[in-house]
């Protein structure tokens, strides 16, 4: 198990090497000088040149990727050309907020999507399957930006109910974007879970112990209910991996100050450092779900557990 | 003699796909929701080769109007205008035809790169699969929307750099579904047999094995055009899609945010494009995965 | 049975996990929650109960600005957004009053002995955030830290070499005599910080000591910025105990924030809101004009802008006040000198106005032929992509040119401006004298930089040094009124509009200030009365 583990994280080495040459390539394609961006309208032509040589930005590609992956290695997410602070801090003062964005949209979800799925699997083919399977893919198929414009519209213009944006009344500024991403993400989780409770319900051994006249709604939550929501652990995993990326338009319609936000607008600024830092932390990120996935799915799966080895 | 039973078998062989194209069709039409996808898609594809040729871009979908500005939905404009006196629903409606076919043309290419990369590893297998799959695994490794972002925010906004952006972000994924149903058909005795015979590899794989691994691959695109349409609007929305004044939908939902306390019909209608859309999308996609392979239900 | 159990366990595992770092998160996000604008009904009507006149008791000053500043240190950065927070934390030598005139700050009395020579007298017995006294010494290490820093170094090419005298007296001798002296040392660049910090590396980006009426007290990144009143600030201790800058970029939020009585002060009021603001009783809206000049920069040494009764029939062909209502809902004054008019000197004589048969009469000299004259126009964020739509209806409409917009963004636009790689762009420069915009935008030392339509003409340029190098004022007014008759012949840009200062605010505050060049002193400010 741990050797899976070790080998999992070492395969990660060569995959994060690629990401930063790939990342740090198509930022260096990328017209607009960050010396210009920093100094603005009103910049001189010296302090132009000043600055370019202060940050090392006419140095070669190779000579600047090199540098910043001699520091990667040790630890050192570099500078950022436009707070010129650490974007090792910058990045950690944000994390905090992504996290929680996506924690706790990752509990709407599954709020929203398990009594989805359960009842959408005992009702099968009534009126109530139907729409909340209807429900699901509305989940899928609203852009989250619009669904969180009309809560927004909602909850917050028309009710006065939530704050508008920012993320400083605690609770109150998580619950809107909770909703909107949440809602995204609760149609492939319950989708699962209602296929593998039908899958359930239709095995021998439930029909046993429906044979031995078990209260239906113990059957289903005793017995049934367990089965069931493996799978949908699974999905669950990789849908927080998902949200991640999501998390971006999310941020930005709420204004939520996560790396999401932080990183639209590195990338506008030209601070390439700072692109670089939340692009490897969304990537660390996601290879660790992964593989936190695999292995409660193994764990949960005996047959997949003996791969492990 | 072998002549006459070669004819046979092919004229067997072609009957065998005429029904089972039959059977899918009839699969399809059994399913109500899909059929309705499929409606509506056809729907949409019209008003997308439509409006183009209706409306004219110059004097119906971007000249302002200060003299018309923010108007509430009426018979004039059954949608209202916008902040510079556009008709929002010329607007709308044009605008479908702008990510319908950038949606179609990247999940084009993303395929056409993704079926190569993929067959290739799924059919060679050994150093070819690992050096391919390592490499779709690096782009595999940033979120799909964040990658795009990164590549749009450094070729600049247009059209063009928008397509290659969706593109690199989705090929990855094409890889992996065709290599997967390529490994799956690939010991598979028909395959075997030509070799057997000496086809050559290309040949093999686009004549015996990709055919047979169609059905992931084409619901796979279908769902593509949906979430590449979707990540146009959302890249157009932070400002990084279509550059202005073309309209689209997740840009007209962008411009909409000032104005929703006052005028919030603006961002009700593009949204609703938007959904309808990629709804229509999932509902064929969904039913196509039903309807070409029972057993993936 | 005990692998089901296990498998159960696992499951439940997982769920409670995330449950539980949701609590975790949640309650650790839940401080600062201030509990107002709770309950149902319209905005509107909470904005009447909480953001009325009742301000007794209140001792905390709430501002939603929509940019977070880069930096807080002071020679780090030259950024709209940081220098608001520098006017609270330190002080410069002068600083620039209501009415934009000089005013001694740090300084007690100052004497010019010749042109090129300063002496200025420092008040005694100011302090620093860390309890030291302001010397001599700190004044020459902070000036010459601004000379060195890129960012901020073109203020401190007027200081020439400083000297300290004693511990407060401080001789500075330009290089040459430099008229923009004074004006510079208002900068933020040429604040005053603490010699022997700045000699020992110190993070003034985490702790920014100066003198100011203000300590910042706590900057959480991409939410807000905290401020305490400095107990012994040489002034006096500011009556607002505690200020607090919240970033919220979204414009409509921050509206309702003021509405709800969430915030105190709008910085960045968004223009559609401006009429709902005006009339809301318990708030005040100031909305006045500023030294931002904004105009459409084009590239004179490209056709056809090479031309200069092209030049100046477009300028004439565009409808200005269009552009102020459509793009700025009426808040800005159109601008038809080459140079921001509200400088000493400055004047409008000589340069086109909207006028459409003027326009015509111009192009007809200019020899060209509209089908030719198609340019692209970059437009680097959605203000001015609106302007952008009224200039190209307007010169389709009154020449028959048809132009294409350019949508890019801000970093690219500043690149390609400077380096010359465009026809045409709309943009501004802000600037608190005639001389630093004059250098800025027309000086050829500026090509490459911020002289982005490239003008290029030894008798401007020797305009401008003569304008910097003339110190008296009634002389240096008579040559800037020279220079703009000048400029506005040449006419290089298009000048469009003046913007306006808007801010909106808590009607209970009192000592509201604001200066054409966007200075605020918060010191000033109390609660009621």
């Amino acid at each position: 198990m741990i050797k899976f583990i070790v080998k999992r994280l070492v395969a990660l080495i060569p995959v994060l090497l690629g990401v930063t040459l790939l990342v740090f390539f198509i930022l260096d394609l990328a017209p607009g000088d960050p010396a210009k961006t920093i100094l603005g309208e009103q910049a001189r032509p010296e302090d132009i040149a000043a600055l370019r040589e202060e940050m090392g930005l006419d140095d070669p590609f190779i000579v600047r990727y090199g540098r910043y992956m001699f520091d990667l290695v040790q630890g050192d997410l570099g500078t950022s050309y436009k707070t010129r602070d650490p974007v090792g801090e910058e990045v950690w003062a944000r994390l905090p907020n992504t996290v929680t964005l996506a924690l706790t949209s990752t509990v709407v979800s599954i709020l929203l999507a398990l009594p989805l799925g359960i009842i959408a699997a005992i009702k099968q083919n009534t009126w109530f399957d139907g729409i909340s399977m209807f429900i699901s893919l509305l989940g899928i198929s609203m852009p989250v930006f619009w669904m969180g414009l009309l809560l927004i519209l909602f909850f917050s213009v028309k009710l006065g109910w939530f704050p508008v944006a920012g993320a400083d009344q605690g609770i109150k500024s998580l619950v809107l974007p909770s909703i909107a991403l949440g809602f995204m993400h609760m149609a492939a989780i319950a989708r699962t879970t209602r296929s593998s409770m039908l899958e359930t319900i239709r095995q021998d051994y439930i029909r046993t112990v429906r044979a031995k006249g078990l209260p239906e709604h113990e059957i289903i939550t005793d017995h049934a209910l367990r089965n069931a929501l493996i799978p949908t652990t699974t999905v669950i995993g990789l849908q927080i991996g998902q949200m991640l990326g999501g998390s971006v338009l999310t941020e930005s319609v709420f204004a939520w100050p996560g790396i999401g936000r932080y990183m639209i607008q590195s990338i506008q600024g030209r601070d390439i450092p700072s692109v670089m830092g939340c692009i490897i932390i969304f990537a660390i990120g996601f290879a660790l779900i992964n593989l936190l996935v695999d292995l409660i799915y193994g764990f949960i799966d005996p047959r997949i557990k003996a791969q492990y080895k | 003699m072998s002549n006459v039973s070669a004819a046979k078998e092919n004229e067997q062989i072609s009957v065998k796909k005429k029904s089972q194209l039959a059977d899918i069709w009839k699969r399809l039409c059994r399913n109500k929701t899909a059929l309705l996808g499929l409606v509506i898609v056809v729907l949409l594809v019209l008003i997308g080769i439509l409006s183009p040729i209706i409306f004219d871009y110059e004097t119906q979908v971007i000249k302002t109007d200060y003299s018309n500005t923010l108007q509430a939905p009426s018979a004039a404009h059954p949608f209202g205008t916008d902040e510079l006196g556009r008709d929002i629903l010329i607007r709308t409606l044009y605008a479908t035809s702008t990510s319908l076919s950038i949606g179609v043309v990247t999940v084009i290419v993303a395929l056409a790169i993704g079926l190569v990369l993929g067959s290739a590893a799924g059919y060679f297998g050994g150093k070819v699969d690992m050096i391919i799959m390592r490499i779709m695994d690096i782009f595999l490794a940033i979120p799909g929307t964040l990658l795009a972002i990164c590549i749009v925010a450094s070729l600049g906004n247009s059209i063009m750099n928008l397509v290659i952006a969706q593109a690199v972000a989705a090929t990855p994924k094409f890889a992996r579904v065709v290599r997967g149903a390529v490994m799956t058909v690939r010991d598979s005795e028909y395959v075997e047999a030509a070799r057997a015979i000496g086809a050559k590899d290309t040949t093999i794989i686009f004549r015996d094995v990709l055919p047979n691994s169609l059905a992931p691959i084409i619901v796979q695109t279908t769902l593509e055009v949906a979430s590449v349409i979707l990540s146009i609007a959302g890249l157009s929305f932070i400002g990084l899609g279509i550059p202005a004044p073309r309209p689209e939908w997740g840009a007209m939902l962008s411009a909409s945010r000032a104005y929703i306390r006052d005028y919030s019909y603006m961002c009700l209608f593009p949204g609703l494009a938007i959904m309808i859309t990629i709804l229509s999308l999932n509902l064929l996609g969904d039913g196509l995965r039903d309807a070409l392979d029972p057993r993936l239900r | 049975m005990k692998r089901k159990t296990l498998r159960v366990f696992a499951t439940a595992m997982v769920l409670s996990l995330t449950a539980g770092l949701f609590a975790g998160c949640g309650s650790g996000n839940n401080q600062g929650n201030s509990g107002s604008s709770q309950g149902g009904g319209t905005a509107e009507s909470t904005a009447s109960a909480g953001g009325s006149g009742d301000v007794s008791g209140k001792d905390t000053l709430v501002i939603v600005t929509a940019n977070e500043t880069p930096s807080v240190t002071t020679n780090l950065h030259n950024a709209v957004a940081g220098d608001y927070l520098n006017r609270m934390t330190h002080n410069c030598l002068f600083y620039m009053d209501e009415d934009m005139a000089v005013q001694p700050d740090l300084v007690e009395s100052y004497e010019n002995p010749s042109d090129t020579e300063w002496v200025f007298k420092l008040k005694q017995g100011v302090k620093f955030h860390n309890g030291e006294e302001l010397k001599a010494a700190d004044v020459k290490a902070s000036l010459e830290l601004c000379k060195t820093s890129p960012e901020v170094s073109q203020y401190g090419q007027s200081t020439g070499t400083i000297e300290v005298i004693d511990d407060y007296t401080v001789k500075i001798t330009t290089d040459g005599p430099q008229s923009g002296l004074l004006i510079d040392l208002c900068h933020h660049g040429n604040a005053i910080l603490p010699a022997a910090l700045i000699e020992s590396g110190h993070d003034f980006n985490k702790e920014p000591i100066g003198t100011g009426p203000y300590k910042l007290t706590a900057w959480n990144k991409g939410e807000s910025l905290e401020f305490e009143a400095f107990s012994d600030y040489f002034k006096g201790e500011p009556p607002i105990k505690k200020v607090i800058w919240k970033i919220i970029p979204e414009g409509s939020s921050r509206t309702m924030a003021l509405e709800a009585g969430e915030a105190d002060l709008i910085v960045e009021v968004e223009n559609t809101d401006l009429s709902r603001l005006t009339d809301n009783s318990s708030v005040t809206v100031f909305n006045e004009s500023s030294t931002a000049h904004n105009f459409m920069m084009i590239n004179n040494e490209r056709a056809p802008f090479d031309n200069i009764n092209f030049r100046r029939a477009i300028a004439a062909a565009i409808d200005k006040n269009a552009i102020i209502q459509v793009a700025l809902n009426g808040a800005g004054s159109v601008a038809d000198s080459m140079v921001p008019d509200c400088f000493p000197g400055t004047t409008n004589e000589g340069a086109p106005t909207y006028d459409v048969e003027q326009a015509k009469a111009y192009f007809a000299e200019s020899g060209l032929n509209p089908a030719d004259c198609g340019f692209a126009l970059i437009c680097s964020d959605d203000t001015k992509l609106r302007v952008g739509q009224v200039i190209q209806s307007s010169l389709k409409e009154n020449l028959g040119i048809d132009i294409t917009l350019e949508s890019m963004d801000l970093a690219t636009y500043l690149d390609v401006t400077a380096t010359g790689d465009y026809d045409a762009a709309i943009g501004g420069y802000t600037s608190n004298s005639l001389l630093s915009y004059a250098q800025g935008v027309y000086h050829s030392a500026s090509i490459g930089s911020s002289n982005k339509t490239r003008t290029n003409e030894p008798e401007i340029d020797a305009m401008i040094e003569k304008i910097q190098a003339t110190v008296d004022q009634a002389e240096n007014e008579k040559l800037v009124t020279e220079f703009n008759l000048a400029i506005n012949e040449l006419c290089p840009q298009v000048p469009l509009y003046m913007r306006n200062n808007v801010r909106a605010y808590n009607s209970g505050l009192a000592g509201f200030n604001l200066n054409a060049g966007g200075n605020t002193y918060y010191d000033w400010m109390s609660w009621g009365n």
